[in-house]
Formats: structure tokens, C-alpha cells, sequence
């Protein structure tokens, strides 16, 4: 049981969550079939929430699973069940768009790590755990707090007054949720009506 | 952050538009009159126009030449000018759109629009990450609904798809562009980013710095991404692959939208966003614009030579015309790097996308005049002889295409002569033999692109002066599309006589972009203007415990 406790369980975690998120990453690309695509991305997704829990940035990583995973992904498999003809089914990449998107995707990779292989602290291990500053994790708590009602980024206001408009982003929140809900009721809706325009329906919401 | 009352009060033109697009949109399922719906929409705008000049005019051009900030907006001469060109915009597409529409699609269309023209006015005064974005996105999300109203057939379907799916990758690269900026300087406010990484350390900069991480690698990341997202909206290079396709297959009017309002909107964001936010990563900005700037101009020249398709000819036109633009970028994105006088590389670049924003609208209303909503206008050869059976357009349609060639005395001209002349009096008084090398090589590119540009300009004029004519044209685009025409092509000649009154307008929205911003008033005891540096949102040091 030592050896367990002993172990950088922070490092293993991180591993995990890494090669799952770049395996099933991979794995969406060279699939050829819009289901599966859409399962891969779920787990990528929430291996990539994973990390983001692993960072202390719960807020994001909940925002992650919820809107992605929970609400994206499911709306992306629905789209594909309610429009589904055989030949989108199946997509095969050409070569020659292989090529092209070789190159768009390895220069961007190059200006992604080169970028972050600039920042030093990024690239040498800190030893000193203790150390590291805790300012960026709690950017987005209270953004979280604030949707639930709290306002805990404005703790120092005592104006009565102001106090009373402060009252979070619940209200807009639940507005922008129920008019949501209406826009997929009307998506579905327009797709069921009319077979031939169902998937410019589906792309203009 | 609350919004103040004051902050409302600068909003008044927006709102208006916005309530009357909500009022278009109900009040069309009970009234279906697509004439009575167009009349109503420019009164709307009418209103608009007269509040914006009556109630902020006497604002923003009185006392010192600097804007008030005021909430997430910023009140001054650049988004004043921009807003009043976008209302104007505004009244030519509406009445563009007149009759290209569907009768029962008219309320639908105008309203949509409106929101559109809402948006564009929203981006000409952004100061803040969170409301440029969302109206960009104001600006998006009704063009894929007015692509896919214009024509409901397969070709209009694929183009409108497309179009939809390359903007949303755009949107997002711009979201993650302006997401390490955010991550960097702790503010969403334009004016606090431009602070918080040229001179004044922020809270933020100052924890990066004790956290040992340089910020200058991550503002390049940013700025790639944010010069890729905004590309999109302005058809560069390598951005620009989906302009052809989506301009053959939309209508001559929507044509005309995106041709226009993306452009502009995309140099504003431009503008307020890279030329301001990154005085630091200006070395390396101006060298990746000037690059763009030069591939740009010369493929959309050189592959719009062999183009057929008159809205496909268009489509390579307007990507040649962003090369152009961008001139004006890199020029003043050059400039920001030393002191001493401006070159005029903002105003070159707004004067020139007023130029040929007016020259496009016109040649589009053309064509849609030409047709009729059976029988569209697609290939050059269609035009042969318009002269002598349709003089009147033939002529507007020369003058629009003049000037998009930039021959004298139009507007294209002096819009091309000021862009040029920022380039080589850049290079005469560059900072070093290296970057004078650069901006002469600039200039000359324009001036090679600007003579390939009138070969097929004048393709298209020749065709419809001195060829036989192979059949007569419908002309049944209804006097909407006659009535752009006309206001297009005499706008062209007016700003050509009098270019003096453009360029200064421009340069004064030029100055007012770089000059001190005072905050507005939030309540009666504070009501002298003061210095913004307490106004951005600048972020408090972190909590340790919650």
C-alpha cells in the first residue's frame, strides 16, 4: 500500500487523460463514419474535461461535459439520425484533401507547441509545489458562482442599491437555456417537415 | 459590470433598429406587403440616421478629439463615420433587396437585415473583446438566413452550407485568438489590452512576470489566430477559397452583402483589435500582413483574369480588393512601431473600403437590375452590346467598374493612390534598409496587381461597349436595384471630384482612434470627464481563499 501512496498519482492521471484525448482524437479522423466520429468525440471530450479537473479548473471542466459532451455531442448524433442518407454516413477523406489538410494541420501544430514551448515555466518541472500560484484556477469560479446566483467577484460592493441589481446570471442564463430549447424544437421540427432542406435547417441554427 | 444609463443613451440609434426589426419580424405574419415592409424599414433607418447625427454629433465632435468610454463601448469620430456609412449600407441593400425576394419572405428578409446593419454599427464601436465578438456574430448569423432566403434551390443550399460552416471555424479561431488575450492581460476591454501589454503593467502582467512566463510568445499565438479569423471576414489569402463558390451560388443582392459588410466589418475589428492591441508583436504583425497583403492581391487578380462568371469575376475582385486593404493594415501597423507622424494607413484603408464598398454595391445592383427573378444575369457574354439596348446601366456599370480599376478621375483612383502612397512614404522614411525593402516591394506589387486588375475590368466594359448585342436583357430588377444603381455610380463620381472631403473625414477617424479616451459620466458628482485608466475593468488581485 506505500508504494501506492507513494506514487505521483497527478503525473499518472495526467498521462491517462492525455493519450485518451489524443488517441480518440485520432481516432476521429481516420474513421469513416459519422456515428462512430460522434462516439470518439465524446470521449475525447471527456477525456479533455479530465485534464481541466486536473488543472483545478472545476468550472471548465463541468462546462466541458455539460455543453460538449452533454449538449453538443448528443445534439450532433440526433442531426445525424434525423438527416441521416447513406452517403453522409460514410465520408471518405480524397488524397489529395489528405495532402492539404496535412499541411494546415502540422503548421498549425508547429505554432501551437513552438508557442508554448516559449514559455518557460511551461517547460521546466517546478519542484516547488507549493509555489505555484493558484490565480488562474480561480478565474473562473466565480463565473461559475455568479451563474448560480452569487456574486462573489463583487463581495466588496455595499451599496444597498447596487446590491439589488446584482443578482447573478441566473435570469439570463435560464432565458438563453428555454430559448434554446425553443430554436431545437423548431430545428426538428423543419427537418421533419421538409426532407430536402433538412440539413441547411440544421446548419442555420 | 453594470450598464449605466449613459451607456443606453449611446445605444439609442441601435436600439431603435433593433426594436423595429422585432416589430418587421411580427408584424409580417399579419401583413405580408413586401412594399410596405421596404418603406418601412428606411424610415427606420431614416430615424436611426437623424438620431445618430442629432444626438451624438454635437458629443463626439465637440471639445478634444479623444471618444468617451462609456460601459463596453466607445464613443468617437471613427465609430460615429462608420456607423452613419453603415446605415447607409443599410438603405442600399434594403432597397437592393426590394424585389429579389419572395413576396411572402419580404418582412423576413428586411427584418433580418436590419439586425445585420445593427450589428456592423455595434463592431464600429467595440471596446471590449466580449461585444466585438458577439457582434461580429450579430453581423454572421443573419447572413446564413439572407443567403438562404435569397434562393431556396441546390446551388443556393451548397453555398449557403458552406459559407455557414467556414464562418463558424473562422468565429472560433478568432474566440481562441482573443481568449490567450484575455488570458494574458486579465481585461476584456480593447483599451486596457492595449495598456496592459505596451506599457502599463496590469495585475496581470505583473503575476505572469513572477510566474517567470514572457507573454511576448503567446501574444504572437494570438495574434495568428486573430489575423486567421479575421482574414475569413475580409476574403484574404489563404481565407479566401470560399468567396468563388458562395458568391456563384447566391443571389446578385446577397452577392452584394457579402461583399460589402464583412469587409468593413472585418477592418474595423482590424483596426480596434491588432493595429491597437499589439504594439509588441507589430514587428512580426506587419511582416505577416504584408505577406497576406502581396498573395492576396495577386491571386485574386490573376485568377479573376479568366473568370466567365460575372459573379465569380466579382468574387476574385473582392479578394483582390481585401490585398489592397491590407496595405493600409501593414502600413500602419508599421507606423505604430515608431513615434513621429502617422502615414494615414488606417484612413488609406477606410477611405478605401468606402471606395469600393459603394463601387461592388453598384456593379451588383446592375446585374440585379439586368435580371429578372427567372432569368439571372450569370456569364460576361451576357452583357454584349448592353450600350446600345441598355444605355443607362450600361454606363453605371462602366463607372463602377472604372473605379473599381482605379482610373482617374474617380473615387478607385484616389482610394489606390492613398494606399500607395502610405506604402512608399513608408519605405522613403522606413526604420531600417530591410523594412524600406519590404514596403517598396509592397508598393510595386499594388502598382503590377492595380494594372492586371483594369485587363479584366475592362473585359467586361469592352464587352458591353463593343460587341453586338446577342439578346436583350429582361431588366426586370425592379426600380429598387435602378434607384442603387443610380446613387452608386454618382456616389463613385462625387467622392472622385471631391476626394478632399473622404480622406478627411478618414484622417479624422484616424486620429480620434489613437487619441486619449476619457470616460463617460456614470452619475451627477462624477460628471467631468476623466482619464480612462480607472475605467477598464482592470482585474483585482487574486483571492487566496474564496
Amino acid at each position: 500500500m506505500m508504494t501506492l501512496a507513494g506514487m505521483d498519482w497527478h503525473a499518472i492521471y495526467f498521462w491517462l487523460f492525455a493519450l485518451l484525448t489524443c488517441g480518440f482524437a485520432l481516432a476521429v479522423l481516420f474513421s469513416a463514419n459519422v456515428v462512430r466520429m460522434a462516439f470518439y468525440l465524446v470521449l475525447c471530450l471527456g477525456a479533455s474535461a479530465g485534464l481541466f479537473f486536473l488543472t483545478g479548473a472545476e468550472f471548465v471542466a463541468a462546462m466541458q461535459l455539460m455543453i460538449y459532451v452533454g449538449g453538443t455531442l448528443v445534439l450532433l448524433v440526433f442531426g445525424v439520425m434525423l438527416t441521416a442518407h447513406s452517403r453522409f454516413v460514410s465520408l471518405r477523406t480524397p488524397s489529395g484533401e489528405w495532402i492539404l489538410a496535412l499541411i494546415a494541420g502540422s503548421a498549425l501544430l508547429a505554432l501551437l507547441l513552438s508557442a508554448a514551448l516559449k514559455v518557460p515555466d511551461w517547460v521546466k518541472a517546478n519542484p516547488d509545489r507549493a509555489a505555484i500560484s493558484a490565480a488562474d484556477v480561480e478565474a473562473t469560479t466565480p463565473i461559475g458562482m455568479g451563474f448560480a446566483g452569487v456574486r462573489v467577484d463583487k463581495l466588496s460592493q455595499t451599496d444597498p442599491q447596487l446590491l439589488g441589481g446584482m443578482s447573478g446570471y441566473l435570469l439570463p442564463f435560464l432565458i438563453v437555456s428555454i430559448h434554446l430549447l425553443v430554436v431545437l424544437i423548431g430545428a426538428a421540427y423543419m427537418a421533419r417537415a421538409k426532407r430536402r432542406a433538412a440539413a441547411v435547417d440544421e446548419g442555420a441554427v | 459590470m453594470f450598464v449605466d444609463s449613459e451607456t443606453i443613451r449611446f445605444l439609442w440609434p441601435e436600439l431603435i433598429l433593433v426594436l423595429c426589426a422585432a416589430w418587421i419580424y411580427l408584424g409580417g405574419t399579419f401583413r405580408g406587403s413586401r412594399r410596405w415592409w421596404v418603406a418601412f424599414a428606411l424610415a427606420a433607418y431614416l430615424l436611426a440616421l437623424g438620431v445618430i447625427l442629432g444626438l451624438e454629433g454635437p458629443a463626439t465632435t465637440s471639445g478634444d478629439r479623444g471618444g468617451l468610454a462609456s460601459g463596453p463601448i466607445l464613443v468617437d469620430q471613427l465609430g460615429m463615420i462608420c456607423r452613419c456609412f453603415a446605415i447607409l449600407v443599410g438603405i442600399l441593400l434594403t432597397l437592393l433587396m426590394s424585389k429579389s425576394t419572395r413576396h411572402d419572405l419580404g418582412s423576413e428578409y428586411q427584418g433580418t437585415l436590419m439586425l445585420l446593419v445593427v450589428g456592423l454599427m455595434l463592431v464600429a464601436r467595440a471596446n471590449d473583446l466580449v461585444l466585438l465578438f458577439v457582434s461580429l456574430e450579430l453581423i454572421s448569423v443573419p447572413t446564413y438566413v439572407l443567403l438562404f432566403l435569397g434562393r431556396r434551390d441546390r446551388g443556393t443550399s451548397e453555398a449557403t452550407l458552406k459559407y455557414f460552416l467556414l464562418s463558424i471555424l473562422s468565429s472560433a479561431m478568432l474566440l481562441y485568438g482573443m481568449s490567450f488575450l484575455y488570458g494574458l492581460t486579465g481585461t476584456t476591454s480593447l483599451r486596457g489590452i492595449q495598456a496592459a501589454v505596451s506599457t502599463q503593467p496590469s495585475v496581470a502582467a505583473l503575476s505572469f512576470a513572477s510566474l517567470g512566463i514572457s507573454p511576448d510568445a503567446l501574444i504572437y499565438l494570438s495574434l495568428v489566430f486573430l489575423v486567421a479569423g479575421l482574414g475569413f471576414r475580409l476574403a484574404a489569402v489563404p481565407f479566401h477559397f470560399y468567396a468563388p463558390d458562395v458568391f456563384q451560388g447566391v443571389t446578385h443582392a446577397n452577392a452584394a452583402l457579402l461583399s460589402v459588410v464583412p469587409k468593413v466589418a472585418g477592418l474595423l475589428a482590424f483596426t480596434r483589435l491588432v493595429i491597437l492591441g499589439f504594439p509588441q508583436a507589430a514587428s512580426q504583425a506587419w511582416e505577416i500582413l504584408l505577406v497576406l497583403s502581396i498573395l492576396t492581391m495577386t491571386l485574386g487578380n490573376v485568377c479573376a483574369l479568366w473568370q466567365q462568371n460575372l459573379r465569380r469575376l466579382l468574387a476574385y475582385s473582392s479578394i483582390a480588393h481585401a490585398g489592397y486593404i491590407l496595405i493600409g493594415i501593414t502600413v500602419a501597423l508599421a507606423d505604430s512601431q515608431r513615434a513621429g507622424d502617422s502615414q494615414g494607413g488606417v484612413a488609406a484603408a477606410l477611405v478605401y473600403v468606402v471606395v469600393y464598398a459603394v463601387a461592388a454595391l453598384g456593379s451588383f445592383a446592375v446585374l440585379a437590375y439586368l435580371g429578372s427573378e427567372q432569368n439571372e444575369v450569370h456569364g460576361v457574354d451576357e452583357l454584349a452590346g448592353l450600350a446600345r439596348t441598355r444605355p443607362f446601366a450600361a454606363t453605371a456599370l462602366s463607372i463602377c467598374m472604372f473605379s473599381l480599376a482605379g482610373l482617374p478621375p474617380l473615387a478607385g483612383f484616389w482610394g489606390k493612390l492613398v494606399l500607395f502612397l502610405g506604402a512608399v512614404q513608408t519605405s522613403s522614411g522606413g526604420l531600417t534598409v530591410q523594412v524600406m525593402q519590404w514596403f517598396m516591394i509592397l508598393a510595386i506589387a499594388g502598382a503590377i496587381n492595380a494594372a492586371i486588375g483594369a485587363a479584366y475590368y475592362l473585359r467586361v466594359i469592352a464587352t458591353m461597349f463593343f460587341r453586338a448585342p446577342a439578346k436583350t436583357l429582361d431588366a426586370e430588377g425592379g426600380d429598387g436595384a435602378a434607384v442603387v444603381m443610380l446613387v452608386c455610380a454618382s456616389l463613385v463620381v462625387a467622392i472622385g471630384l471631391f476626394p478632399g472631403i473622404a480622406l478627411n473625414l478618414a484622417r479624422k477617424a484616424e486620429a480620434s482612434l489613437r487619441a486619449p479616451v476619457s470616460l463617460a459620466a456614470q452619475d451627477p458628482d462624477r460628471s467631468q470627464p476623466r482619464p480612462v485608466e480607472h475605467a477598464w475593468h482592470a482585474p483585482e488581485p487574486p483571492r487566496t481563499n474564496l
